[in-house]
Parts: structure tokens; C-alpha cells; sequence
């Protein structure tokens, strides 16, 4: 794997308006944490800051991953590393439904796996690692190929269809389409035509919408209800409390710490919620910035795609970049009541050790990408030709 | 930037990476815009309507009760009065762990664990269950509610009814839901009531008003008004002590009791035996929570005779010395048996008839009177109508008008028959001939105060209708003097008061028989003193008496015992304050009192003492009795001061066997109760209130000792220290000791 072509063009300086951008968005989630756990850890006869601390251990190892991976050099991650990343990933899916007694059972979702030492969500891990793998098998096969020929489409379809059909079984709709949402994008970045991938996404759609439970069409029917009828009455309880907690902020919330809604209002205030507590406690003003910030990141991961030095880095930064984003607008739309009821961790501010590793780990690689891009050079036909990328090995 | 090898796809409009590249961009960036612009509508746009919402999700509105008002007598003494009181409540759905809970109660003898276990088991579903309406401590309160996240606390006040069974029936009885049961507490229920509050007050999802969240009072409470009543605390005490002994003494089934001022009508005890005990649910039925003075009509018997009289004096047609036949002892009747008297009798002078009470000669007057005469008369004193005395449930009793009579009517109505009265009409009639002629409203509530303590409501005395000349009324009460002094009332005579007044012995008539019973009597005396100056009138009413069926025998001594009792209250010659006898149920009445001795008693019933004496208990230390208390019994609080129990168990260093509990001046039950719970035995003796009890309070108690309890009808001090010395002496003779010491 060290055969990875020409020597690698470095500017040899980190994105650092990125990785400021990240740590203040992980110091604020610090702070929301805390905010919007206390009041469940007392009610759980636990100290106030039981999950402020388990939040700061991770945030310490998620920011030394984020160091290793800025470090290693990310041709690395293109060769072996993108197979066995993958293959492990599939095996922690698949450790899950195993009756092996590894799985943390809640309500009838076998979504954590207990390592021991750790409880892993594999599902965070396998969309961060089915980035890399198509990546990798995106830059090794080419834009030429992959345009000409559909065989190539069967390997990435394979590992989309595994990892999101893993997760379908825990089960975990939501994050299978979000996986599989990640995936097919991810190949039409990468130079799939669009008709093509329409051809199976469509009966795919089909097959869902079918095979959808009772609570998960109900959850479907009622986010319209509420996108067409504006809500009310028949607004769903926790949907109902997501909006009494993001509209009652107002403009400039009423400050950290004041929230009413986090005193079991709300559900899941520290993870799936977090939003609506910032929002509250932070008002419109609070969001906004925080809503800049990512901003900031998002624009600064396609800045990195778009001077991504080869065709592997590019498509990389892309999805690193997708990953994050569509979790964050994801989140945003589940607590303003503008997406189906889902739980999906806000990047970075969420609690929860799994989440946030896999996005720093992914901050991470972005930053050792940005060490090689060239902004100064007019390089979009440069790095994004097809001939220019078309192979790597 | 189509490739142009791209055959395959080359007829598809197909995107060139940077192309791609640029389309996320704007797609991300859409998204992006879409969710601040729906953040911005949510939170600026909508933010007046989901702060509307928040307010109406997060807060609840509840009721802040109002204080209810007292009731007092008219000497200072207090008939009901509201306390707050603690309860603790479990929300059964929240319990994580019964069994630590159910121990950890049951061990506060809060609950029995049994009974709580399966409480819990049968509310498993639902939010809230009572644990405990009577909390002990702040301290154990606190500490509940952070172990056990179920638990909750509601204050909520307590009803107190510090003269115990002596004012409960008139006082009425409050249950815990605030409901009136009876008494002036329905009648004034809302004077009494005030109006409640509401406060708003912001609470998370599930427990409420639990995290120190803000309280906003929408309304302030409105304390109920006070209601001052006639009711002389002291001298309904001494009524109920001596009808309770009366009535025992007679083996009669039940007594009343009304005493009044006849000048105002104002009601000064009214008591039945046997009574509701406020501390007693299993006493609050139907017929003790009636005021039986007022809701029972009784045939008056030979009381009756009053009407025959006063229409005869009221018409001109009374002499005294006038010889009436009385037909020796037996004269046919129309329509049924002959009259007979209680002795042959030849010819009596009126005064005699009166003084003898023979039916006979009454039966003559009433025949000279007339039926309507006598019917004016009968209806002027008030008897058929009610009194309108402000209690529930008031009785008319029955006078049938003279078209519905029979031919013997006249004649047995004469003798108090075929009528029915209540005591209440009966003490007004007689009040009327003892004020000079004047028929009075009873008056019970003399005036109605704000919280604040300023008058709301003053009733004054009301005049019914003039009844009687002065001159017959005097004539009257003369005649009802020699009843006393010459006749079937000599049992009731108190020398330097001259009381006069009528026995009445009744037949019961016997509904189902269609009779009137043999054996079955209604004895009764109603008088007033002094005969020629009337202060005070009082009637004694004995059902079913068993020792002697007569009023002369068995309701005027008790009469007389009354009357002698409570003149010095009446007469206004009460003794300077600091030389009054201390009443023990009185003490309240001064601001400090005595912490009370509950060393050695289990802490649940040592807490319950210390609250009913008016302080607050803080229970410290774990088991299964009080070793002391801090300040030490004895010393002088002021109510409300927080009294500090330490627990412990034999075999702790520290822990002092029991000590006999002080009892004097406590009724029977919670006499035991205290002796039970020190670890004594007790043999009692006597009636009413503990009036003497050996060993001495503070006295070393042995598990299991014997301790003697003395009652009397009687609680104040110095009768205590006078049957104190007395019984000391017998139980020590009894139990072969030397007088000068007593066994422990």
C-alpha cells in the first residue's frame, strides 16, 4: 500500500480554521451536556455530572484519534486499512444480532454492542468506514470506468446493501436509509449516472415503504401532518416539546443552564434533543451561530473535496463531509419539527462516545487531506480531470 | 464535460465531477438556509405562541386552601381550630424499590408494612396513594424525600378540637376532605371556609412542583372567619363530667344537658352522653354527631305541666292556696284508662298540685283554662315551631291543634303527654317564665369575626314574643320554688341559691305496641337559680334511666350538682386568674406551655404527643424509644417551637428505662394509650379524666408494672391533688403499704 503513485503534493499546513471550528463545536457540546444531562442524572439518584464527565473522557480520546488520524498520512487509509476497516465494521454489525449476549437490548433495538470496556454503536462505525471503502473503490476503479461500465456498480451496492441491511435488522431505519442515503450519493460523486442508481433505488424505495412498521409509518404520516397542516392538536407529544423548548427561546434563549424543557419535557435532551436545549437556553441567536459554525465546517470539508490533490482524497473529504452534514441537518430537523421523529445524535455537541469518536476520527482524516490541497492554483480541472485521478495503485 | 468515450451514457445529460461537486455544494447550502429559516420561524415568528404553550405545559394551577376559621367560646377556649399538618403521598409507579421503601417506613411507624405492601400492589397503576396524614418530623420528611424519589409531601390543615369530647357534638366535626359533619361547623361551613387561593407554579413532566421551581400565587387565600360562640369552655366541661357520671350513676342510656342564661337565652353548655370524640372516628356516627338537645323530641311528661299553670296565671285563674280535687289518686277519662297520680291524692292546694305533680289536679286547670286558652299557651312558649338555633337538623317536635284532639287531649296534654317537645323548646319555656315572661331565641353564636380579629357579625339577643305578665311569671316561679322546697324536687336544693324548677317523669310511648311502656322512662329536671332573680337555668335529661325511674331521684341531683358547680362562673365570682385551677385541656390557652414528658415512649406515639401539645417534633436517631427529649419536659414553649426527640434502644449507652408518663387531666383512652406504650399495665378506676395516677410522673417504670389510674368528672387541679392524697392512701393500704410510701 505504500505504492500510492506520484509523491504526495503538500502544502503541508492543517485546515486550522477546520479544526478551530470543531474543538469550539465540541467545547459548546461540553457545555450542552452538562446543561440538559443534570437533570436526568438526578432523577437517576446520579450526580449532576456523571454524564458531563463521561462526555469529557471521550471528548479526550475522540481528539486523540483526531490527532492520530491528522497525522497518518491518508493514502494509508485507500489501500488495506479501507478493506479491513469495512470487514470489521461488518463484523461488530453482525456481533449484534448474534444471541451472543454482546447487545445492550433497549426497547427491543439492538443498536449498542457491549465491548467490555466500551459500549460501541457499530452502526456510527460502519457509515465512517463505508466512506472510506467507497472511496477507495471509487478512486480505484475510476471515473471512466465507472461511467462505462455498470458491473462496477456491484461491489459498492454489495457493501451499501450489507452494512444498511445490518442496521435495518437491529432495527434502525432511520440509520440505514441515512447509510444508504451516504452511500449512493457518495457513488454518484463519484461518477455513477444518476439514472442508474435510480433504476435500483426506486424499487428499493418501494420495498421500504412496504415493509414499514406501524409506528415508523405512523411517525412518516404524522411529520407531514405537521409539514402541511402546521401542527396544533395534532402535533405528537415530543414533537410538541421540541418546539415548546426551540420556540419558547425566543431570540436570545434563556440562558445556559435555564431550560425547562430538559426536566423530562424533552426527550433524550442530552442526545437526540440536544438542539432543542441549545435552542432554548441559547435562543435563535445561539443557534445561528452554532448553525455557522457548521456551516464553516461543511464549507471548508468541500473546500478540502474540491482541492483534494487525488481522485481518492476527493471523494473522501466529500463523504466525511456528507456524513457530517446530513446528521446535523438530520438532528435540526427532528427537533424543529420539520423531519419524521428519528433519533440521530448532533455532531460533536450530542452525548454519546460513539457519535462523536467517529466524527472526530473523520475530522481527523479531513485535516490530514487538508495538508495537501493546493488552494492557491486554479486546480479544479487539475485534480478533478478524470485522467488526471484515474487510477490509483 | 461529458467524456466522449462514454458511449453508454452518452446520450444521458451527464454531470462532470466539479459540476457534481458544485450541486452538493448548493444542496447542502439549501438545506442549510431552509432549517435557519425554519429556526427563525419557530423561534422569533411562532416564539409568542409556543411560549404560550411552554407556560401551559410546564406550570400547573392548584388550590391553596384557605385557613378555616375558629370556633371559640365565649371564655377564650377554642371548640375547633385548623393546624397545618404534613402528609406524605406515594406515586405507586415510581417506586423502584418496594421493599426498601416498605421497611423503611414501617420502621418510622409510619405504616404497617403488610397493609402498605399490598396498598402499593392495589395503586400499582395509578399516580398518587396516601402514605401517612400524620407526618412527625421535618428532619424524617427530608430525608424520605431524598431516598424515595416517590414519595411527595402536601401539607393540608388539620381540624383540632382541643375540648375533645366536651365540644364535639355542637362544634361539629370537619373530615379530612374539609367537609362538615354536623354542628356549627355545617351550619357556618361557609363563614367558617374562607375562600381558597390558587397559586401557579412551574413543574417538570413528572413529579410535581418538586425542583424548587418558582411558585407564582395567582390569588391569595382568604382566611376563614372566626365564629365566637356562647359556649362557656369550663362550664361545659364540668356539664359533660358530671352528666358522663350522672348518666353512669343513673344506668341511664343516654343524657342531655342544656344549660342557659335566661335573661339572653344565651346557651352556655349544651351536652349529650354519650357524645362524638373528635379524636375517635368510631364515635362519629349518626346519633352522636346529631345535637341531640335540639334534633330529639321526647313526650316532656310532667315539665309540661307549665303550659296548664302558666295559662291558668296568665288568665287570673291562679291561687295557690286554692283547693283543687284531685279525685284520690284515680279519675275516669273519656276514650281510654283513667287518670291516675303517682300517690292518691284527696284535695291538694294548686301549689301542691304543682309540687306533687299530680296529673290530676293538672288535668282540672287545664279543663278550667279551656282548650284554647291552653293551646295559645302551649304555642306562645314556643313549643311546634323551631327555636332557630343555628344547628342542622333542628326538631319542631309535635302540638296537634285543638280540632285534631280527642276528648281526653286536653287533659293528658295538661300532663305532657300526646305532645312532644325538644330540651331546647323546654329550656326556653321554662327561661321565659324565669326572665319575667319573655320567650328568647337561643343564642348560641354571639358574633362572627374576620382573620384579622375586627367584627364582621355581632348578634345581640333576640326577643321571640312576650309570653307571660310579670306578675304571672312570678306567681309561677314561686310555685316551681316549693317544688323544690316542699315537693318531688328536694334533691335539687342548693341552700344559698334557692333554685326552683319541675321534675318530669315521662312514660316512653311505645310505638309498636301502641302503648305507653311501664318500664321504659324519660326522667328529667329543668330549673333555674335563684328562683326570685334567675342567673342561670339548667336541664337535665335522663333516657331510660335504670336506678330510679323518677326526675326527683335521678335528674335533680345531677341538677344540683351542676348548678353548684358552675355558679362561681356564673355568677361572675370566677377566682382571680393566677389562683384559677389550672385546666389541664385549658393550658393552650396561654401563650407557653409545657413540653410534654414522652421519654420512654415509642418514638411514632411520642412524636403524636409532642404535635397535639402544639410543638413541632424532630425525631433524631433510630429506635424504639424516645430517650429524651431536648428542651426537657416540663419546660415552657411557646407553640410551634421545634422539640427535639432522640431515639434509642435498650442496651445503647444512654438509653433510660421507660418512665411513667404524666396522665394527669388525659381522658381514658390516651391515658392507656401513654401507659401502654411507657411498657406500665394499668388498673383503672372511676369515669371521665385521669385524675390521680400512681407511681408519680417521672417515676422508673418496670416492663409490664402496674400502674393506677383515678378519673373523675372532674380535671382541674386542685380536685386532682385532693384525690390524689386521697387514693394514695387507699392503694397503699390496699397493697399493704405504709401510707407515707406509695409502691412504684
Amino acid at each position: 500500500m505504500n505504492q500510492l503513485g506520484k509523491p504526495l503534493p503538500r502544502s503541508g499546513h492543517y485546515d486550522g480554521v477546520l479544526l478551530v471550528s470543531v474543538v469550539l463545536l465540541c467545547i459548546f457540546g461540553v457545555i450542552m451536556v452538562y446543561s440538559s444531562s443534570a437533570i436526568l442524572a438526578r432523577a437517576a439518584n446520579e450526580s449532576d455530572t456523571v454524564y458531563l464527565r463521561a462526555q469529557v473522557g471521550k471528548l479526550i480520546f475522540g481528539l486523540g484519534l483526531l490527532l492520530v488520524f491528522m497525522r497518518l498520512p491518508y493514502r494509508v487509509l485507500a489501500g488495506r486499512f479501507a478493506v479491513w476497516a469495512f470487514l470489521g465494521s461488518i463484523l461488530l454489525l453482525g456481533l449484534l444480532l448474534l444471541p451472543l449476549g454482546l447487545a445492550v437490548v433497549v426497547r427491543g433495538t439492538r443498536r449498542f454492542l457491549n465491548l467490555g470496556l466500551f459500549v460501541v454503536q457499530p452502526a456510527e462505525f460502519a457509515r465512517i468506514s463505508l466512506v472510506v471503502f467507497l472511496s477507495a473503490w471509487g478512486a480505484r476503479v475510476g471515473e471512466e470506468r465507472m461511467r462505462g461500465d455498470r458491473r462496477t456498480l456491484v461491489v459498492p451496492l454489495v457493501a451499501i446493501g450489507l452494512v444498511a441491511g445490518l442496521i435495518v435488522l437491529q432495527p434502525n431505519l432511520s440509520s440505514a436509509v441515512l447509510v444508504g442515503m451516504l452511500g449512493f450519493v457518495l457513488l454518484w460523486s463519484a461518477g455513477q449516472p444518476w439514472q442508474r442508481l435510480a433504476v435500483v433505488l426506486v424499487p428499493l424505495v418501494g420495498v421500504v415503504a412496504v415493509s414499514l412498521r406501524g409506528y415508523q409509518l405512523r411517525r412518516i404520516v404524522g411529520f407531514l401532518e405537521g409539514l402541511t397542516g402546521g401542527g396544533g392538536s395534532g402535533l405528537s407529544y415530543h414533537l410538541k416539546q421540541s418546539l415548546i423548548a426551540a420556540g419558547s427561546g425566543g431570540l436570545l434563549g434563556k440562558g445556559i443552564g435555564q431550560g425547562l424543557q430538559k426536566y423530562h419535557y424533552l426527550p433524550f435532551p442530552h442526545t437526540d434533543s440536544i438542539l432543542g436545549v441549545v435552542a432554548e437556553e441559547t435562543g435563535f441567536l445561539g443557534v445561528l451561530v452554532l448553525f455557522v459554525v457548521y456551516g464553516i465546517v461543511f464549507l471548508r470539508g468541500l473546500r478540502i473535496a474540491r482541492h483534494a490533490p487525488d481522485r481518492f482524497s476527493g471523494l473522501l473529504a466529500l463523504g466525511l463531509t456528507l456524513s457530517v452534514a446530513v446528521n446535523v441537518f438530520l438532528h435540526s430537523a427532528v427537533v424543529l419539527g420539520v423531519g419524521p421523529a428519528t433519533g440521530v445524535p448532533l455532531p460533536f455537541i450530542s452525548h454519546g462516545g460513539s457519535s462523536l469518536l467517529v466524527h472526530l476520527t473523520a475530522m481527523g482524516m479531513l485535516l490530514s487531506i487538508s495538508r495537501h490541497v493546493r488552494p492557491e492554483t486554479e486546480a479544479v480541472q487539475r485534480t478533478w480531470v478524470p485522467g488526471a485521478l484515474s487510477r490509483v495503485s | 464535460m461529458r467524456s466522449p468515450k462514454d458511449g453508454e451514457t452518452a446520450a444521458c445529460w451527464t454531470m462532470g465531477p466539479d459540476r457534481r461537486l458544485k450541486f452538493l455544494a448548493w444542496a447542502l447550502g439549501g438545506v442549510w438556509l431552509f432549517l435557519v429559516l425554519r429556526a427563525a420561524q419557530v423561534q422569533l415568528v411562532q416564539h409568542a405562541r409556543w411560549d404560550h404553550e411552554a407556560l401551559l405545559t410546564q406550570s400547573r394551577r392548584q388550590a391553596i386552601s384557605a385557613h378555616r376559621g375558629e370556633i371559640r367560646t365565649a371564655d377564650g377556649g377554642v371548640l375547633a381550630r385548623s393546624v397545618a399538618n404534613w402528609s406524605l403521598a406515594v406515586d405507586p409507579s415510581r417506586v423502584t424499590d418496594p421493599a426498601a421503601l416498605t421497611m423503611v417506613l414501617d420502621s418510622l411507624g409510619l405504616v404497617n408494612a403488610t397493609d402498605f405492601g399490598r396498598c402499593l400492589e392495589e395503586h400499582a397503576e395509578s399516580r398518587f396513594a396516601w402514605v401517612s396524614r400524620d407526618i412527625l418530623s421535618e428532619a424524617t420528611i427530608d430525608v424520605l424525600l431524598r431516598r424515595f424519589p416517590a414519595l411527595s409531601v402536601r401539607t393540608e390543615d388539620k381540624r383540632l378540637y382541643p375540648m375533645g369530647r366536651a365540644g364535639g357534638t355542637i362544634a361539629g366535626l370537619v373530615g379530612r376532605d374539609q367537609t362538615a359533619l354536623g354542628g356549627l361547623e355545617t351550619v357556618y361551613d361557609a363563614v367558617l371556609r374562607g375562600r381558597d387561593g390558587a397559586e401557579v407554579l412551574l413543574s417538570d413532566a413528572t413529579a410535581p412542583a418538586f425542583q424548587g421551581f418558582e411558585r407564582t400565587v395567582v390569588r391569595e387565600p382568604e382566611s376563614g372567619a372566626d365564629i365566637e360562640t356562647t359556649i362557656h369552655a369550663r362550664i361545659q366541661e364540668i356539664v359533660l363530667g358530671r352528666m358522663e357520671a350522672g348518666v353512669a350513676r343513673a344506668g341511664a342510656a343516654r343524657g342531655l344537658c342544656v344549660v342557659t342564661r335566661p335573661a339572653t337565652g344565651e346557651i352556655l353548655a349544651m351536652v349529650q352522653v354519650p357524645s362524638a370524640d373528635p379524636a375517635d372516628p368510631q364515635t362519629w356516627n349518626g346519633p352522636n354527631l346529631c345535637v341531640r338537645p335540639v334534633t330529639d323530641s321526647f313526650e316532656p311528661g310532667s315539665s309540661f305541666k307549665l303550659v296548664a299553670f302558666a295559662a291558668s296565671a296568665e288568665a287570673g285563674l291562679l291561687d295557690p292556696d286554692e283547693p283543687i280535687n284531685c279525685y284520690g289518686g284515680k279519675r275516669p277519662c273519656p276514650g281510654g284508662r283513667p287518670i291516675t297520680d303517682h300517690e292518691p291524692y284527696g284535695v291538694l292546694k294548686t301549689w301542691e298540685v304543682m309540687a306533687h305533680s299530680s296529673n290530676i289536679g293538672t288535668g282540672v286547670l287545664a279543663e278550667r283554662v279551656g282548650a284554647e286558652r291552653f293551646y295559645r299557651m302551649e304555642k306562645s312558649l314556643g313549643f311546634g315551631e323551631a327555636t332557630g338555633i343555628p344547628l342542622p337538623g333542628e326538631g319542631v317536635g309535635r302540638v296537634a291543634e285543638p280540632a285534631q284532639w280527642s276528648a281526653r287531649s286536653l287533659i293528658t296534654m295538661a300532663f305532657g303527654q300526646e305532645v312532644s317537645v325538644t330540651a331546647m323548646q323546654m329550656a326556653m319555656a321554662y327561661g321565659a317564665v324565669a326572665n319575667g315572661g319573655n320567650l328568647m331565641r337561643p343564642l348560641l353564636v354571639r358574633a362572627v369575626r374576620n382573620a384579622d380579629g375586627s367584627p364582621r357579625d355581632t348578634i345581640q339577643p333576640e326577643l321571640v314574643r312576650p309570653v307571660l305578665r310579670l306578675d304571672a311569671a312570678r306567681e309561677l316561679r314561686d310555685l316551681f320554688r316549693r317544688v323544690v322546697t316542699d315537693g318531688t324536687g328536694k334533691k335539687a336544693e342548693i341552700e344559698r341559691l334557692r333554685p326552683a324548677g319541675k321534675t318530669s317523669t315521662a312514660q316512653k310511648f311505645i310505638r309498636e305496641e301502641g302503648a305507653y311502656s311501664t318500664r321504659r322512662y324519660v326522667a328529667s329536671f329543668v330549673g333555674f337559680a335563684p328562683y326570685d332573680e334567675p342567673k342561670v337555668l339548667c336541664l337535665v335529661l335522663l333516657d331510660e334511666p335504670t336506678s330510679s325511674i323518677y326526675g326527683g331521684n335521678v335528674a335533680a341531683p345531677i341538677f344540683q350538682e351542676i348548678v353548684s358547680d358552675i355558679w362561681p362562673f356564673i355568677a361572675g365570682e370566677e377566682a382571680p386568674p393566677e389562683e384559677r385551677p389550672v385546666v389541664w385541656k385549658q393550658r393552650e390557652l396561654d401563650a407557653r406551655r409545657p413540653v410534654p414528658a414522652v421519654d420512654g415512649i415509642a418514638p411514632a406515639l411520642a412524636g403524636r404527643i409532642v404535635r397535639e401539645a402544639g410543638f413541632r417534633p424532630r425525631l433524631l436517631g433510630a429506635g424504639v424509644r424516645v430517650m429524651q427529649t431536648e428542651p426537657p419536659s416540663g419546660e415552657m414553649l411557646l407553640p410551634g417551637s421545634v422539640v427535639t426527640l432522640r431515639a434509642g434502644t435498650p442496651g445503647d449507652s444512654g438509653f433510660v428505662a421507660s418512665a411513667m408518663p404524666d396522665v394527669r387531666g388525659l381522658p381514658l383512652r390516651d391515658a392507656l394509650l401513654r401507659v401502654h406504650s411507657a411498657g406500665g399495665g394499668a388498673r383503672t378506676q372511676g369515669g371521665g379524666w385521669v385524675v390521680s395516677q400512681v407511681p408519680d410522673p417521672g417515676a422508673p417504670l418496670e416492663p409490664g408494672a402496674l400502674c393506677l389510674l383515678t378519673l373523675g368528672p372532674d380535671s382541674s387541679r386542685a380536685y386532682m391533688e385532693f384525690l390524689d392524697s386521697e387514693r394514695r392512701t387507699s392503694w397503699a393500704v390496699a397493697a399493704g403499704n405504709s401510707p407515707a410510701e406509695p409502691p412504684r
